[in-house]
Parts: structure tokens; C-alpha cells; sequence
């Protein structure tokens, strides 16, 4: 959409074979990123059939800023998610973002079931549907590289997205794997594509950036890339990284352990961001765009033969939302065991932080003897990494009647089974690694997608002196924070570049590539965008007063102690009411 | 004046020569403005961990007091 007043879209049918390309302005009042994606869900979605029936589309999107400026490397993927049943919202850097500009597609809506096996090879002259019926069952890296091989005159640039087998065998949380080393972590996307038949997306392009005029692009352009390299705000996602979390949090009582039966974690010294650097790091990369480079590469080494001296050594990329699900609360306690499951769970293609969180509701409810050994096949015990790993298997393959009830969550599992009060999911989701207080809680409740990135709850949590703060204060802080969030991902910035990032910056960013906003303009985005995602909701039967959130929450202190039930639903309640009258704005 | 130690860790490597320090501080000094003190970015200075336990808010730090310091919590 750069210099352009249009937002062309790929429509691809999975069954037909067929595609069609449009050019929308009357996308453009979305700005691009997730305005688009949610304006052509809305669109497409049938809010009366199930989230994985063939009909369903998924909706990528590119933002207004793709690749032009740092940080700005994000893809937004958008769909009804399985694991809740309503609106479904991921993202994912690596190269998606470039090669989608690049094959010249600020969107791409798929729908329609293939008749076989199939993965898109899109270009920027040609789409190509080939049969993949001989990698169903192959593991996200393996059909990643014989992907790559077998496309490689593309080059080598080239982003190649793709699911494990948990996404075939439908489980709820399957995520979509991006190149090596980014995800289309939650809300089940992974099962999205296994519906399709859809094994993985190949994507490149020839297309350069068409910068006009260079003058007041360049201006903007090294003053951020300066900002990104050179203040200090972005260093320490380049030093240790988000691994640097599990000590204080584990410190203030906010790290999620032994399925949050605690918030502190005696052995959070040897699963620390240090310790991980010190034991594993071996390197760290960057998304294309991004002059950061946060994503930190493990390696360990391991056997491969039963007999002589075999090893081979594995590459993992860790963060502290893996550390926390498969460390902290399943119990393990060295970095080595954490590393091998987030390896096991990256090979079948599992979101990390809903698989540990059912292992660990999965483990509880055999100690209390909700579920037996022949339904869990091994036993499960905090601190059992290989158990977990074989587990994270039985997750993956659906491989009996519980394994496929857990597949589906822990809401839905613990239905079926008991043990709601400490089945820890938010609205369906399961809860992510902050247990800093009623801003982490209620944020997910509210938040679009119940993820602790709608609003950062857990950073509001973490900003307050005084955790007795007032209900309507609250309420407005967690909702000013979720609507502004949809200027970032219109943009699509890592969020983690958001402070480089001010509304200034943006509008100056924006009119060097041909696009003239003021800042009433991009408020009226924000709002537009949210006001989109409430009528999804909306349409999909989503109602704020049916949340019921675990007990655990509300008997495990957090950072600010033991949090009130009724003061939580009060936040949420009082919520509801401040959007009330948001969704008509157009 | 009084003395205590005072534990950080890789993170705070651009404020502090070394990640045990014995240093010396005002009498009267907060737990909580610790890291103004020692000039260290709000934004990077997390949690203060006094002998063991988290600091309290408005804790006066003791002379041969055991500090930890710990980095703020970061993500999107």
C-alpha cells in the first residue's frame, strides 16, 4: 500500500484451485496490519458454522509500514480460532512480512477445503497449489527444508510457513510455524490450516521498495534506526532477552509455578535468563527489518543411536514465555530438560504456553485422581521432563480419548474431567506467564483475543504503587492500551519497539511513504479497528459477563498479594460498559 | 555513610563495574531509589531483594544490608 491508495488482496480457494486479486480503497481507512485483517474477517467469516468448517477463512496482512522502517516486521494473522471459538489474532515476524511486500500483497484470505494435502507456492507472477500428500505427517522443520530445497530457484530469501502434525490431527492450540524460528503462536491457527488441508504457504517476490522520495524518508528513517540501535531501549532484548524475566518474577511472586499452585519459583536461579546464556547461547538472530536481533538460539547436544559415540547438536530458540510453560510450571528445573521440550513441542507444533498449561492442569488432575494412568499413558509428575516429552507426543499424534479432550484445552478438558478451579485459561485461552495482579487477569478477560499482549495488562500491574487502585481507572487504563495497541499492529511493529515509536514518529514516518494522517486520524483508526473487532465478537456469541475465570487466580498471591474475585469481575463489568458504544463507531 | 553489597546481574553491566559490589550510600537511603542513586535506568532496574525478602516500600536500607538487585520486567 506504500505511495498507493489501495490495499490489494490475494483471495485464494483452497477447493477450487481458483484465486482472484482485488484492489480495495476502501480498505484504506484500516490503515493495513489488523484494521485490513479484521475488516476482511468480518467480511468473510460465517458466524454460524464451526471454527474449523471449510468455509472459514484465514486472513494474513502486512501493515502500512512493512519492512520500510526498523521493527516494523510483523504479519498479523487473522480466523476464528478453535481453542476459544471466537475471534482469532497472531502474529509472526521472520521473513513473512518482506516476501508478502515483496509478491506485492498487503492481504491474503484463504478459504475453501483441497481436496488433498496441498501447500501455496505464492509469488509475486503466479500461485501455485502443490500436492504435499507426501509431507503430511513430516514435522514443521523437516517440510520446512524440503520445501526450501524444492523452491530454492526462488532463492534464498524466501518464507516458507508451515504446521506439525498437531495441526493435521486438529489439536486446538497447533501453531503455525514461521521459517525457523517464529510462530504463529496461539489461538490454534495450526488446526485452522490442518482443516484446509493445508500443510504450509511458501512465499516470495521480486518486488522492490518503492521509496519516492528519499530526502524525508532517510530523515525518519535513521533517526528511528538510530533510536533502535543506540538509546538503550531495545539493548536488553538484544543482551539476555525476555529470559531475564523469570528471576524478578519469580522474585516479586509473579512467575507461574507448578501450575500456579505458587508465584515464586525455588530453582528460578537455574532456568534464568543468565543461566540459559551462559549454558546454551550460541547465537542470537533478528526478524527481516529489525536491527535488534532478540531472538536467542540455544544448543544442546544429544544422541541419535543407541550404540557408539553419536551425537548430533540441536538448535532451539527460547524465550520467557517458553521458559515459564515448560519450565517453572511443569517443575523442571534446568535449563537442558526446558530446552528439550521446547524442542519436542517445536517439532509437533504446539503453542509452547497452552501445551504447558495443560500439562500441567493434566498433571494435578492425576494427583487428585481425576484421570488415571491409562488415560494419561505416563506418569505425570512436576519436575518429569520426559514424561512431559512423551506427553507433548500423545498431545500431538491425538493418540487416545483424553489426549484428544486435552487438545482441545484445558476449558474443555476440564469440563469433561473436573478440576475447573485450576484449569488456567482466560475466556478459553490459557493464561500466559504474569501473575502480577487484576490488570494481568482482567486484561486477558477483556482483551480481543484474551492474550496479555491486547493490552499488557501485566505492565500496568507492574506500574502501579498503590494495587487498591480505582475500579473505573483501572478499566480505562487496560482500554486505552487496548485500542492504542491497534495503531502498532496496523503498522505491524514488534511490540517491543513501541517506544521508539510515538504518534509523532508515526505520522512523520507515515508521510514519508506517501501517506498524509494527522494524529485525529490515527486515533479514528484505533477506534475503527476495535470497533470492527467487537462486532466479530459480537456476531460469534462472545459475551464479557459469561467469563468465569479459575479459582487458583484468586488463592495463589500474586505481586500484590491474593487478588478479590468479586473486585476482578467488578474490572470486567465496569469494562463492558465503557465499550458499550464502541462498536457502531465506523 | 553505610556500607552494604549490592548483587546485580549481566543486565546491569552497562551501570555497574562488577556484579558484586561493596559499596557506600547515604544514610537514610530507599530501597526503592536505589537505582537513582546508582544512576541506573528506571527502565531497567526491576525488583529489590533486601537479606532475602523483597523490598518494602519506604525500606531504609542498613548498613551491611545484602542487596540484590534484579532487572525490570521486559516484553511486549
Amino acid at each position: 500500500m506504500i505511495y498507493k491508495d489501495y490495499i490489494r488482496v490475494l483471495n485464494v480457494d483452497m477447493a477450487s484451485e481458483r484465486i482472484y486479486i482485488d484492489e480495495r480503497q476502501d480498505l484504506m481507512p484500516y490503515l493495513g496490519g489488523v484494521g485490513v485483517a479484521a475488516k476482511l474477517l468480518e467480511e468473510n467469516m460465517r458466524a454460524d458454522l464451526p471454527p474449523l468448517a471449510p468455509e472459514q477463512p484465514i486472513v494474513f496482512a502486512i501493515g502500512a509500514m512493512e519492512t520500510v522502517y526498523p521493527v516494523i516486521t510483523k504479519v498479523v494473522a487473522m480466523f476464528i480460532s478453535p481453542l476459544t471459538g471466537e475471534l482469532g489474532e497472531s502474529y509472526a515476524g521472520g521473513r513473512m512480512g518482506m516476501t508478502m511486500f515483496q509478491a506485492g500483497f498487503d492481504a491474503i484470505v484463504i478459504t475453501g477445503r483441497a481436496v488433498r494435502p496441498t501447500y501455496l507456492a505464492i509469488t509475486d507472477t503466479d500461485v501455485v497449489f502443490r500436492d504435499s500428500r507426501v509431507f503430511w505427517g513430516t514435522g514443521s522443520g523437516e517440510v520446512g527444508r524440503h520445501i526450501r530445497e524444492y523452491e530454492q530457484d526462488q532463492g534464498s530469501k524466501l518464507s516458507i510457513i508451515r504446521i506439525g502434525e498437531a495441526g493435521e490431527n486438529l489439536v486446538r492450540f497447533a501453531c503455525v510455524s514461521v521459517d525457523r524460528y517464529r510462530h504463529f503462536g496461539r489461538l490454534g491457527l495450526g488446526a485452522v490450516f490442518g482443516s484446509k488441508q493445508l500443510k504450509a504457504i511458501s512465499l516470495d517476490g521480486n518486488r522492490s521498495m518503492p521509496i519516492q522520495n528519499y530526502a524525508p524518508y532517510f530523515k525518519v528513517m535513521r533517526e528511528l534506526y538510530k533510536k533502535a540501535t543506540e538509546s538503550g531501549l531495545m539493548s536488553k532484548y538484544h543482551d539476555l532477552g525476555t529470559p531475564v524475566n523469570v528471576e524478578p518474577l519469580s522474585a516479586i511472586g509473579a512467575l507461574p509455578t507448578l501450575n500456579l499452585q505458587s508465584g515464586t519459583y525455588e530453582h528460578a536461579d537455574k532456568i534464568s535468563g543468565e543461566e540459559f546464556a551462559s549454558a546454551h547461547l550460541v547465537r542470537k538472530l533478528a526478524c527481516v527489518g529489525c536491527p535488534v536481533g532478540c531472538i536467542h538460539i540455544g544448543s544442546y547436544r544429544r544422541t541419535f543411536a543407541e550404540h557408539g559415540y553419536e551425537y548430533e547438536s540441536v538448535e532451539v530458540g527460547y524465550d520467557y514465555e517458553l521458559i515459564f510453560s515448560l519450565g517453572s510450571y511443569l517443575g523442571i528445573d534446568n535449563t537442558r530438560d526446558v530446552l528439550e521440550l521446547i524442542e519436542e513441542v517445536e517439532v509437533c507444533g504446539m503453542d509452547a504456553m497452552s501445551t504447558g498449561v495443560a500439562l500441567g492442569w493434566a498433571t494435578e488432575a492425576l494427583e487428585k485422581g481425576l484421570v488415571g494412568l491409562d488415560d494419561t499413558l505416563v506418569d505425570l509428575k512436576f519436575g518429569q521432563s520426559q514424561a512431559y516429552r512423551k506427553a507433548v507426543r500423545y498431545m500431538s499424534g491425538a493418540e487416545n480419548e483424553f489426549y484428544r479432550n486435552l487438545g482441545y484445552g484445558v476449558k474443555h478438558a476440564s469440563s469433561v474431567y473436573g478440576g475447573e478451579d485450576f484449569a488456567m485459561h482466560i475466556a478459553g485461552n490459557e493464561m500466559a506467564g504474569y501473575h502480577t495482579g487484576y490488570a494481568a487477569i482482567a486484561g486477558a478477560a477483556v482483551g480481543a483475543r484474551h492474550s496479555h499482549l491486547c493490552n499488557g495488562g501485566y505492565s500496568i500491574d507492574q506500574g502501579l504503587k498503590d494495587p487498591d487502585i480505582d475500579i473505573d481507572d483501572m478499566a480505562n487504563a487496560i482500554l486505552e492500551e487496548e485500542v492504542e495497541r491497534n495503531l502498532y499492529n496496523s503498522l505491524i511493529m514488534c511490540l517491543f519497539a513501541r517506544k521508539i515509536y510515538d504518534r509523532d514518529t508515526v505520522i512523520r514516518a507515515l508521510s514519508a511513504i506517501g501517506q498524509e494522517l494527522t494524529d485525529e486520524d490515527l486515533s479514528a483508526i484505533t477506534k475503527r479497528i476495535y470497533a470492527t473487532k467487537l462486532r466479530i465478537k459480537k456476531a460469534l456469541n462472545f459475551d464479557l459477563s459469561e467469563v468465569r475465570l479459575p479459582k487458583r487466580f484468586f488463592e495463589t498471591p500474586s505481586m500484590h498479594g491474593k487478588l478479590d474475585e468479586a473486585r476482578t469481575y467488578e474490572i470486567i463489568e465496569r469494562y463492558k460498559e465503557m465499550i458499550a458504544e464502541m462498536e457502531a463507531f465506523t | 555513610m553505610i556500607n552494604v553489597t549490592i548483587e546485580t546481574g549481566q543486565w546491569a553491566k552497562a551501570y555497574l563495574a562488577e556484579r558484586v559490589m561493596q559499596i557506600s550510600l547515604p544514610q537514610g537511603t530507599q530501597a526503592g531509589n536505589l537505582a537513582s542513586v546508582l544512576a541506573i535506568g528506571e527502565d531497567d532496574a526491576g525488583a529489590v531483594i533486601v537479606n532475602g525478602s523483597i523490598a518494602k516500600p519506604g525500606q531504609i536500607l542498613q548498613d551491611g544490608d545484602k542487596i540484590k538487585m534484579l532487572a525490570s520486567i521486559i516484553g511486549g
